[in-house]
Order: structure tokens, then sequence, then C-alpha cells
């Protein structure tokens, strides 16, 4: 008999064998529905997986079997809808809570997403099959090199692919970019009339390096926005949530973060116990609502902190001991040679700051209203406040995690972050007289620039890391 | 003996040094499609200048694009830290180096050191390299690409490219040519564009341009580049005599070191 290269795909990634009779034919069905052959599924479980995940760890392979299990749960979403259960979306960066509420209170009703973003994760961390989609959307509306990044364009073509089912509500924030809004008209304007959108902005008028989640006026604007959000979003899918389930997400989310910052902290360690790339999922239903929960995310973290502090205690690293670490503002496994390319150069990138915690965001809000406690959160992560805040933010991770420097950048598609980073870079040179490099790039999509070019410059960094250090 | 070679995407290059870290040969061919070939090329010529064979060099670093293709190397580096390595070596007080080479374009600075302490490169674009050049003048002005730099130095009133593109820098010159300017002020439009380039692609990366600046690469002898450079900078900016040398002299220096 043949070799069921689907049924090697779903063991690599975590799955039981009492698990087959179900996940199987699904997952078969799910790769059909993205247009993956059986050569992409073997591409992935021969050779992409391996190369960039720590496969020989529990801990990997159960998270990567949550993606799996996330994935066919999304192309059954149209099944989902036909039964009368309510899709809601949502992009990147958003405070999540609010949608884990809504699954909280009605699991059977509801289906959250925000598959742009996990799409584009699987397509091209997993399969590097992600160029079909924005083909599409480039054939269809949204030109090549326009502003509407790659997330975008995904979640336009896989509407037009009939991947995704258009929701009942798209609740849509526009707190660092105004793309995702933009996306949204265009689908509505030109594919599909009934795209409904609910969009929660916050202008970013702050003075330089003020403590944005000390200002009250702003945590109450910020709250009140929300809470509107919230409102429409419910009013649009006919559920309600109440104050104490958004109190029980938010005590789940204070674990998980809890949990991920200890990985965070044993990823410092030196000799570097675990690839970021490897690490990098774990992070990633904080940022992307998992409509299977983030329970079993959880079993898969507490296996792999379980596993790095026995590398950490036998001192088994991915490089050797003393080998310069970078702090890198993001990495993302839908590009995963990049990281690769530093720690290949003998330079490791623990972690991203993105998703690294200071310790102000792992204190416990004074606040009791649900809304408040998320809008105070959301204020106290760098990512999203002025950047003299934010650079104050990234050097005290810096020094907490005793890295040697700092790398910006791979953003050079967003309109903000694209020229924001230049200028944060240099802030964060002069605070901590470490090096601050910057490199051109796109997180997402790969199809833009020479990956020979890009290696030069990985290189270089490395070499003037390891000349520093030595 | 120890060797360097900077396989670039034009020129393929190789430096000798003895243990003195004197320079007995510098050699240099053309790149073909086959870089490893390329790499062979330029050792076996080098060794040939210097009447030593493979067996005399110790350690062999390659660097540049092709640095991979060349099997033959015990180490290879990118070319940043080579360029660094080689101009601090022949200008001891350089803090700024502009490299612009056949495909990409590169800004360093330095500290006192010679550490690398910032850089910028062109990552995706050809606007500002020697491939901009050659492009415009030979397919363009019908010129050799040798005459562009003193034809350009005859300029009374150049002509502003307003494109930094290749492609639309091409439309323009023509434009320019339809309206009879002359080609000395085409030709110093162009260095002015290639150096205002350039330049905003190190000040975009927050280098300040400290002297002593020198300028290397194939499109450093363009003097009509040089010059354009120093106008836009208000600052002097030194070229090497064999202004291709510096990657590969970098690299034989860290052989020196690595073996």
């Amino acid at each position: 008999m043949a070799k069921d290269i689907y049924e090697d795909f779903l063991r690599l990634t975590g799955f039981e064998e009492d698990e087959m009779s179900e996940y199987l034919p699904q997952w078969r069905k799910a790769s059909e529905r993205l247009g993956l052959t059986e050569d992409d599924v073997r591409f992935a479980t021969q050779e992409r997986l391996p190369t960039y995940f720590a496969i020989e760890l529990e801990g990997i392979r159960k998270l990567l079997g949550c993606f799996v299990k996330e994935t066919i749960d999304l192309t059954r979403a149209s099944e989902y809808k036909e039964k009368g259960v309510k899709i809601v979306y949502g992009i990147l960066p958003a405070i999540l809570h609010f949608y884990y509420a809504l699954k909280l209170t009605a699991p059977d009703k509801v289906y959250v997403s925000f598959p742009d973003i996990f799409l584009t994760l699987v397509m091209n961390g997993f399969f590097h099959k992600l160029s079909p989609l924005l083909e599409e959307a480039e054939r269809t509306g949204i030109p090549y090199g326009c502003r509407h990044c790659a997330l975008n364009k995904t979640r336009y073509a896989a509407l037009r692919l009939g991947i995704i089912p258009p929701p009942d509500i798209s609740w849509i924030w526009g707190f660092i970019c105004d793309e995702a809004p933009k996306t949204d008209e265009f689908i509505r304007i030109y594919h599909d009339p009934e795209w409904k959108t609910y969009i929660t902005r916050l202008p970013h008028d702050q003075p330089l390096g003020t403590v944005e989640d000390e200002v009250i006026d702003r945590v109450e604007y910020l709250a009140s926005q929300m809470k509107d959000g919230f409102e429409a979003s419910q009013r649009a899918i006919g559920i309600k949530v109440s104050e104490e389930k958004i109190n029980e997400v938010i005590a789940i989310w204070q674990r998980y973060a809890t949990k991920l910052s200890e990985l965070a902290q044993l990823m410092a360690t030196d000799p570097q116990p675990l690839g970021v790339i490897s690490a990098r999922p774990f992070w990633e239903p904080l940022f992307c609502p998992f409509n299977t929960g983030i329970e079993p995310m959880e079993k898969a973290l507490d296996i792999i902190i379980k596993e790095i502090k026995q590398r950490v205690a036998k001192r088994e690293g991915i490089l050797p001991e003393g080998a310069p670490k970078l702090m890198i503002y993001s990495v993302h496994p839908s590009v995963p040679w990049i990281a690769k390319i530093f720690e290949d150069n003998g330079v490791g990138i623990p972690f991203p700051e993105f998703f690294t915690l200071t310790k102000k965001q792992l204190t416990p809000s004074t606040f009791k209203d649900p809304y408040m406690v998320a809008a105070e959160n959301w204020l106290r992560t760098s990512g999203m406040v002025n950047p003299g805040y934010q650079a104050e933010q990234i050097c005290e991770k810096m020094t907490t995690l005793k890295v040697d420097g700092m790398v910006m950048g791979l953003m050079d598609f967003d309109r903000w972050l694209g020229s924001d980073h230049r200028l944060l870079a240099r802030m964060i040179e002069e605070k901590t007289k470490l090096p601050v490099f910057y490199i051109e790039g796109d997180n997402w999509d790969d199809r833009d620039y020479s990956p020979e070019a890009l290696r030069t410059r990985i290189e270089s960094i490395c070499e003037i890391m390891k000349m520093r250090k030595a | 003996m120890f060797a360097g070679i900077d396989i670039g995407s034009v020129a393929t290059k190789a430096v000798i040094i003895n243990q003195r870290e004197e320079i007995l040969v510098f050699s240099q061919i053309s790149t073909s499609y086959d870089r490893e070939q390329s790499g062979a090329d330029v050792f076996k010529l080098a060794l040939e200048k210097s009447q030593k064979s493979a067996e005399d060099i110790e350690y062999i670093v390659s660097t540049g694009y092709g640095r991979r293709a060349f099997t033959s190397s015990d180490k290879v580096l990118p070319e940043i830290v080579c360029h660094a390595k080689g101009t601090k070596f022949l200008f001891p007080a350089v803090r700024t180096i502009i490299d612009i080479g056949g495909q990409d374009s590169k800004v360093m600075q330095l500290d006192e050191q010679g550490m690398v302490t910032r850089f910028e490169m062109n990552d995706k674009c050809a606007a500002g390299t020697g491939r901009f050049l050659e492009v415009l003048t030979e397919r363009i002005l019908n010129l050799p690409i040798e005459e562009l730099g003193p034809l350009s130095l005859k300029s009374k009133k150049p002509c502003t490219l307003s494109s930094i593109c290749t492609v639309f820098a091409e439309s323009e010159i023509i434009s320019f040519l339809s309206e009879h300017k002359a080609k000395e002020d085409i030709a110093y439009g162009m260095s002015k564009a290639i150096a205002k380039r350039v330049i905003a692609m190190g000040v975009g990366g927050q280098i300040n341009f400290e002297e002593l600046i020198v300028f290397s690469g194939g499109v450093a002898k363009n003097i009509g580049v040089v010059k354009a450079i120093e106008e836009e900078l208000g600052k002097k900016v030194i070229t090497p005599k064999q202004p291709q040398i510096t990657a590969a002299l970098g690299a034989a220096i860290f052989a020196k070191e690595q073996s």
C-alpha cells in the first residue's frame, strides 16, 4: 500500500493514533479546499516543517497540531454558516478578549477567526504556498505593490476562492494601520455588498513619551470604543455576552500570557534552547483568535515548557554558549528562513519583541471594568503606543532579557511601521548603547525581495555581532 | 600566504597577501554565469601573476554575491565586513565607506576601531548601482561606460533626473535627448541621481557621513560620480587607487587572521 502522506503529516503534527479516523478525512478535505496537493503536503512533511520547526519535541508537534485542527475548522466555516452559526472576523492588531468571550458564551452558535493572518501563517509557514491567494487578489483588483498588505489580500482572495464565507460581522481595527478598513471597503464595493464591517479606531495623538496606560481619559476613551464595537458586533449576530464572560477570558488570557512569559525567559537562557520559529506560534492565539480555543495550545505550551526546562538543565542549545543574541521586533513563521539565516550564522534571535511582555504588562490591572482592563492592557503594549513610550518598553525588555542588540524592520509594506522603525532604531540605540539594525522586507510575503541581498544583510549583521561580542 | 576572493555580480577579484600583510597581487576578471568557475579563474590568475601555487596559500576567504558558490574557500564572509576590513587597512582613518558595485550599493559607518556600527544597502532595486549607469550610458547615450565620467565633468547645466528608478530614468533621458540637451549635462545628471540615491539611502539608515569618507567599487572609477557625491555631501571623498580591491583585500586579511 502506498505511503499515505496525509497520515504522515498528521502524525508529524502531533495527532494521536486514535484521532486518525476522525481527522484524516477532514484533513484531506481541508487540503483540497485550500488548493493543497499531495506534493504540497509531502513538501511540508518532509522538508518545510522538519527544516524550520523542532519536531523532535512533543510540545512543538502538538503546537503544530493545534494549527492543523484550526485550519480544518476554518475550511468548515462555510458549513457552519449554512447551519446558522454566526461568523465573526477581525484583523490584527486587535484586542481578542471579545472574540474569545463570544466563543465562550455561545460555543456552538458563533465562529470567530482572523482568517487572513491565520491562513498566511499556515499556507506560507507550513506549505510555502500563499502565492496563489496573493495572485488571485492581484488579478482581481488589489494590485501588486500597492499598500494593501499580504494579509488583506489573503482575506479578500480567501473569500473569492470560497475558502471562507462572508462574515455576519467583520469587526476590524485600525490601530496601527488603516489598510484593513480600506480593504473591507474594497470588498464591499467590488465583490460583496453584503460584507458587513464595524471599525474601531484609536487616534495617535499623544505627546512623545506619554505613558498612555496612565492617561485615564485615553483608557476610558479606548474602553468606550471597544464597548461600542463589541455591542455592535453582538447586535449583528444576536448574541449577548455578559461581563463575567469577558472577565473569564481575561483570566485565561493572563494565565496563558504568564506561561508565555516563562517560555520567553527560558528562550533567553544561554545557550538558546529552541529556535524562534518553533516557539513563535505559541504567541499566535494572543493576536489571532482560535475558534478551537486557547486550551489545546495551553496544553502544548505546558509540554514545551517542561521539555525546554530539561534542555536548559542539560545546557543543550541550538547555538553554542555565549552566542550573540538579538531581539527582533517581529519574526513570523510565514517567512521562516529569515530567522534560520540568523541561527545558521551563529546569532540567536530568541524572541520577537512584540510578543514579549514588560513587568507592567504582567501586573494585574487596577480596574474592575473588563473594558477598562482590556484598554489598559492594550495601552501597555509597546507596539500600540507613541514611539517614546514604545522605545522605553523595548529598552526594558532588552535589559531584562539580556540581549546584545535589536533588529527592527521587515514591515516595509506598512505605511506606519515602515517609517517608524528607523526612528525607533535610533532612539533605542541611543538609550541602550547597543546596536540596532534595520532590515528591509515583508514579514508575510517573501516574493518581493531578493533572498540573496537579504542573506548578505543578515550575514553582515551576524558577523558584526560576533566581532563585537568577541 | 592568504587569499581573498570577491565574487561580485559584474567583476570577480582576488588578492593575495603575505604574513606581513603586504599585497602581493590583485587580479580581476569579469564574472561569468558560473560563479564557482569565476572564483577559480581569478584565483588561478592571481597565482600565476604572483608565481605561486595553490599549496602556498594557507587560507582562503571568499566574499561577494557569489561567495558560497566558490567551494574552495575555507571560510565565507559577507562583503560588508570585508569592505570594512580592507578599507580600514588602506585608510586607517576611514569612518564612512560608500561602495557602489554592479548590482548593489552600500554605505557603511565605522567606529574608530574599524568596526561597522551601521550599514545600509539596496535590497531590491537597481537604482543607484553600476547597472543603472551601464544601462543608461550604453543603451541610451550610446557611449562606452568609461567615457561617462570625463564627459560629465564638462557639464555646465546638469539635467535633473527626477526619478531614481532605472526604467523611468531611461524615459526621462529619452525626453532630454528629444529636447537636444547636451550629452555632458545628461551624463552629469545621471551622476547626480546616483549620488542622491546612495546618500539618501545612508541618511535613511541614520548614517551621518562622518569623514574620512572612502568611495569604493567599480562606480568609484567614474570621476563624475565622485564629484557628484562630494557636491551633494559638501565633503571630500577619497577613492582607492584600485577601487574594486577593498572587499577582496579585507577577505585576504580575514584569511590571515583565521588561519
